[in-house]
């Protein structure tokens, strides 16, 4: 009996494996046509952008993303027209990217201001019109910036930035912190003198990490055995905790000296941003789709749109600034190379 | 509150001088075959069907009128006894049921009576006979008790395969199993597809749907109540099965007959025993010998003693203990470049179980009231085990990285119920208990031993223990107000303190019938549910990692109330048939954010989860035939189940995954002979609900400054939450089971094909790409290649052809 149940064991095993399959099973739904995609981010001292894209259903499989420049781009100002945004076209591309799908429309020279409501109308010919509407948040202040070196584990040095605000009362405020770091190496040997023939290479950073650890944007884990928190992207927090207190934000980072000697530096730039809650949103649901679309055990995070017979976001932003300068920049008659200051990180 | 008391205390006064002038007639009905004390058997008065219901210990007592008396004790598939007895005063009398020789006469006798369905106050109880549903045909032929529940109106199966269940709308946090009356935290073995309870040692199942009584609560949606047998205190009996998953062995007996008796019923998988030649033949080449495997056993064990007719002690445990493993070890031979020689060793192991106790104490107070004090522990633990170590053979040193988490919920608890029984048509059942809960969600211990002489590591972190408190203070009374009119009314109270929060929430509960004739009665019924605990799970699949954590003050104790409405009556032929609706709304139920997709530890659990609410009503319908050689049921439900969370799908109301509009089942067994009986399973439900993307379209670009990164990757647009309904699930089971008499017991042959006409059902569906090519007819002589999205489904059960044997002695 045992040999007769070892045998039917097997069978049963290999049944299971070569019968558990895939296949393609009928879609029973409505099928969606294409929609006007708009992103538009407001920000006092910009130019009001807009761009515009399409989004097709999952059923266009000849979709070949392309420039929209017969578009009709609308700027209202608390219910009144103020502007038909013009069309930009894409500046020179590599060879090798593909052609850009966003397609740009900027005002002439309307900056946002705070207090008003700004609605962005777009009507794309065969697509239909699309709208969404947002208001600019007041920034909020950075009061003070501290820094101290501290030493971390394994005896390693740590610049830590303290950022000082206060949260403003009587109402919700969303937040990000952002960090830009402005960095000059010396390409030279330096054990040698410092030698102008040799450059300077200039590079931009975004370095927004230092704030991993900070308890309201991304407080340590360290019980995240499966990798089950998921990273806060945007490095967006709300005021819920704080609501109209003083608050520190704490940065870390790995302590670099530049050496002032071979004129290099580094330029640090603290953004204290206040976002509006549609903005605020759309981040926040966007970086969970994106680091879940690949896990089939995951819900599907569906991302936050106002715009309304379309799809994306017209958001605003408004922040503070405080820098935090190490090293002079640019010094006269140091020799900078610029050519890798695109490529960023 | 202080109203429902009063109510209370006024039903119960009424009754007492009724009492004044009769007498009672109180006992045990016990198993002739076996002594096991029966459950729900029923005894009445012939003349005026006065009558009761033996309690979960098999005692009952019955007032009745001075005088001549014609009793009748019966149960399903036992002959019925009938006695004269002449009442004087207070009479114990015992009785002891034969198993009926055949299953017809059973008709005739209980047909005398009224029928239970129709009579009881009770409604959304359904009462499973464990023999029958042994018989039934099962996946890889291990019947378990939480896949027929399956099969019952108003509840909804999870992932294929799985044994979760999914009460009116409920989650899977919200079902109270109870093993001899102490909850268990994890029912399911492999991965949820098989259950922790072994049929062997089951007496009775009990599913509550709605309409709870007081005695039950801590749970939203439903309450399946299983005791295990008693052991036989007459001889000495067995059973050994032998399955594809696993072998069973049973045994149960005397150790003083009549007084003390036992069970033990132990089972255990053993694929991992089997492909151990398969993993040493793979390993003969390589440098490194692995090893792998997967296995659970459980224990169930019990024992009783009688020391007398009044008093009763019962000691029950469970054991069951699942664990995963891969073991891998390098040959001892590897040299490095000092020529020293290494040997290096990985295990890792994931382990799970419950450990359940019970004692129990049952005194029989007066022929009225019967009183029964239990102490219980349950204990549920997950273990992650990582240990990796290189040893230098030639120094004898050793580095070792050791990893260890821990979760789990452990409870001490003791309780005292007690039965009194007023008059024949008033009887109350009352109790308070204490339970002492003791939460670990998540400690982990991180060891490094380095081989050099510098310093190491050995740090615990995690969340610390937590300990909470529950007091419960129930009442019920079960009163016939008039011959037709019968309620079961009671108040539970339930007290919890947790980290200097307490809640109190006060539960009434209420179930009146309406008898318009023996055959016909109508009934409603009121609830209110309240549960202290919430399960950190994923949406998707049911996993040992999943954690039970306590409310807080942010996370309230989720509540339901659910208000029930049916007609329960007989068709010739007797078929017994129920109607019911129902309506429930749960409120502070919990959820992960959007994007969380697996369980880990509780730290920090609050900013992970969501708090909303939910609602379910729908309609449920059963036919039973419970008598001949055709036995079965065919259920049907419609049902709405729907959530609303203030941060997910934007606020707006979204089905539950388990959304399943019509649901029908056919479960039926035929004896054709004392030698052959058959099997037949037939399920159909809507499809599940699942998120489907319908568009695409490219992300933000004002943020991120990695700007190529948009042309590779499409944000994909979904409707809604559970917006779409996969293919509609359907399955049809057969089974044989060929029995014979043999010299020394019966040994049974069971045969069943699982899905028969091979459905492949969706356990999930996606969206893909496929490829084509054709000719050009725009370019002759070239080929034209595109893709095409399609989407998928991932079936994972086709046909599967079972066996196992079994020998009962």
């Amino acid at each position: 009996m045992t040999r007769m149940l070892k045998y039917i064991n097997a069978v049963a095993v290999t049944l299971f494996f070569l019968s558990s399959c895939e296949s393609i099973i009928e879609f029973k739904g409505e099928v969606t046509g294409p929609k006007i995609v708009i992103y538009a981010l407001l920000q006092p001292d910009s130019l009001v952008t807009v761009s515009i894209a399409e989004g097709h259903s999952v059923f266009e499989t000849k979709y070949e993303p392309g420039q929209i420049t017969d578009a009709i781009v609308r700027l209202y100002n608390d219910g009144t027209l103020i502007e038909t945004l013009a069309y930009v076209p894409p500046g020179p591309q590599p060879d090798y990217a593909p052609a850009s799908q966003y397609s740009r429309y900027v005002s002439r020279d309307i900056k946002p201001g705070f207090g008003s409501t700004y609605m962005i109308e777009v009507e794309v010919p065969g697509l239909g019109t699309a709208s969404g509407e947002t208001r600019l948040p007041a920034p909020v202040p950075i009061t003070g910036i501290d820094t101290l070196v501290k030493t971390a584990e394994w005896g390693e040095k740590h610049l830590v930035v303290k950022l000082n605000f206060r949260d403003p009362e009587g109402e919700e405020n969303l937040y990000r912190l952002a960090a830009r770091e402005l960095e000059g190496m010396y390409g030279g040997d330096r054990n040698e003198p410092y030698s102008p023939e040799i450059p300077v290479s200039v590079i931009e950073n975004d370095v927004s990490y230092g704030s991993y650890g900070e308890p309201l944007i991304a407080p340590k884990q360290e019980d995240d055995l499966f990798g089950m928190y998921m990273n806060n992207s945007y490095y967006l927090f709300t005021d819920e905790l704080i609501a109209g207190k003083e608050y520190t934000l704490t940065m870390e980072y790995y302590l670099r000296q530049p050496d002032t000697i071979y004129y290099e530096f580094s330029h640090l730039y603290f953004m204290l941003q206040s976002v509006s809650r549609d903005l605020y949103m759309h981040l926040q649901s966007y970086s969970a789709h994106m680091q879940t679309k690949d896990n089939f055990l995951a819900e599907p995070v569906p991302v936050y749109t106002n715009i309304t017979n379309g799809l994306g976001i017209v958001g605003a932003m408004s922040g503070s600034v405080v820098t935090l300068k190490r090293g002079d920049y640019p010094v006269e008659g140091v020799y900078y190379d610029y050519s890798q200051y695109d490529i960023g990180y | 509150m202080r109203t429902a008391c009063s109510i209370l205390f006024c039903l119960i006064a009424v009754t007492l001088p009724a009492t004044a002038q009769k007498v009672t007639i109180s006992g045990y009905v016990t198993d002739a075959g076996s002594g096991e004390r029966m459950i729900d058997a029923t005894v009445y008065e012939k003349a005026s069907y006065a009558g009761t219901s033996t309690n979960n210990y098999g005692f009952f007592s019955l007032p009745l009128p001075p005088g001549r008396a014609e009793i009748i004790v019966s149960y399903l598939g036992y002959d019925a006894i009938t006695t004269d007895v002449n009442l004087t005063r207070d009479t114990v009398m015992n009785f002891s049921l034969t198993m009926s020789s055949s299953e017809i006469d059973a008709v005739t006798v209980t047909a005398t009576g009224r029928q239970s369905k129709v009579e009881s106050a009770q409604m959304s109880m359904i009462d499973i006979p464990v023999e029958k549903f042994l018989r039934l045909p099962v996946i890889f032929g291990e019947a378990d008790v939480l896949k027929v529940i399956q099969l019952l109106p108003g509840v909804q199966s999870g992932t294929e395969g799985s044994t979760g269940i999914y009460v009116r709308g409920g989650g899977p946090d919200q079902n109270l199993f109870l093993l001899d009356g102490v909850p268990v935290y994890n029912a399911s073995h492999l991965f949820g597809f098989m259950s922790v309870f072994n049929p062997d040692a089951m007496k009775s199942v009990q599913l509550y749907k709605g309409g709870f009584p007081a005695r039950y609560g801590e749970r939203l949606s439903s309450v399946v109540d299983i005791r295990m047998k008693e052991g036989n205190e007459k001889e000495l009996h067995g059973n050994i099965a032998v399955g594809l998953i696993s072998s069973k062995l049973s045994l149960e007996g005397p150790i003083i007959k009549d007084r003390t008796a036992f069970i033990i019923s132990a089972r255990r998988t053993y694929y991992d025993v089997l492909a151990q030649p398969f993993i040493i033949a793979a390993n003969r080449n390589n440098d490194t010998r692995s090893t792998g495997g997967y296995y659970f056993y459980d224990l169930n064990t019990k024992i009783n003693h009688k020391f007398s007719e009044r008093s009763r002690l019962y000691l029950s445990s469970y054991l069951g203990r699942d664990r995963a493993y891969t073991r891998s070890k390098s040959k001892p031979d590897y040299y490095d470049e000092n020529n020293y020689r290494y040997e290096y060793e990985d295990n890792y192991g994931l382990g799970w179980g419950n450990i359940i106790t019970s004692l129990r104490w049952n005194y029989l107070v007066s022929n009225k009231l019967f009183s029964n004090t239990t102490l219980t522990y349950s204990k549920y633990d997950f273990d992650v085990d990582i240990k990796s170590s290189a040893t230098n053979l030639t120094t004898d040193e050793e580095e070792l990285n050791h990893f260890r988490y821990f979760s789990g919920i452990e409870d001490l608890g003791a309780k005292i119920d007690f039965d009194y029984y007023l008059s024949t048509r008033h009887s109350v059942k009352f109790g308070t208990g204490y339970t002492w809960h003791f939460f670990k969600p998540g400690v982990t211990t991180f060891r490094y031993d380095p081989m050099e002489e510098s310093t190491g590591i050995d740090t615990t972190f995690g969340d610390v223990r937590i300990g909470a408190n529950e007091v419960i203070l129930y009442a019920e009374d079960n009163f016939d107000i008039t011959p037709r009119i019968k309620m079961n009314g009671g108040i539970r109270m339930s007290l919890f303190n947790v980290q200097d929060t307490s809640y109190f929430v006060f539960q009434p509960r209420l179930s009146i019938r309406y008898l318009v004739n023996d055959d016909l009665s109508f009934k409603v019924s009121y609830s209110k549910m309240a549960q202290f605990v919430h399960l950190l799970t994923t949406s998707a699949v049911s996993l040992p990692t999943d954690l039970w954590l306590p409310v807080t003050r942010r996370f309230e104790p989720p509540v339901s109330h659910q208000v029930a409405a049916g007609s329960g009556f007989m068709l010739p032929g007797q078929l017994e048939v129920t109607v019911e609706a129902f309506y429930k709304t749960m409120d502070n139920l919990i959820e992960y954010k959007e994007g969380a997709s697996f369980g880990g530890t509780g730290s920090g659990w609050e900013s992970k989860v969501e708090k909303g609410r939910g609602w379910a009503y729908g309609a449920e319908i059963m036919l039973e035939k419970n008598y001949g050689k055709l036995t079965g049921w065919i259920g049907y439900t419609l049902s709405w189940t729907e959530r609303q969370f203030e941060n997910l799908n934007f606020g707006r109301v979204f089905p539950a995954k388990y959304d399943r509009r019509h649901d029908i089942s056919v479960a039926a067994t035929y004896k054709f002979s004392n030698r052959v009986d058959a099997g037949l399973v037939w399920v159909y439900g809507t499809g599940n609900a699942a998120t489907l993307g319908m568009m695409e379209y490219p992300p933000e670009n004002f943020m991120n400054p990695d700007k190529y990164f948009y042309y590779y990757n499409y944000v994909t647009d979904f409707p809604g939450r559970n917006n779409y309904r996969t293919p509609a699930y359907h399955r049809l089971d057969l089974g044989v089971n060929l029995h014979r008499q043999k010299k020394r017991g019966m040994r049974t042959w069971s045969f069943s094909v699982y899905n028969a006409y091979c459905r492949q059902n969706p356990f999930f569906i996606f969206w893909d790409t496929e490829y084509y090519q054709e000719p050009d007819p725009d370019n002759p002589g070239e080929v034209l290649y595109y893709s095409k999205p399609v989407l998928k489904k991932i079936s994972i059960f086709p046909i599967i052809p079972s066996v196992s044997y079994s020998f009962k002695f």
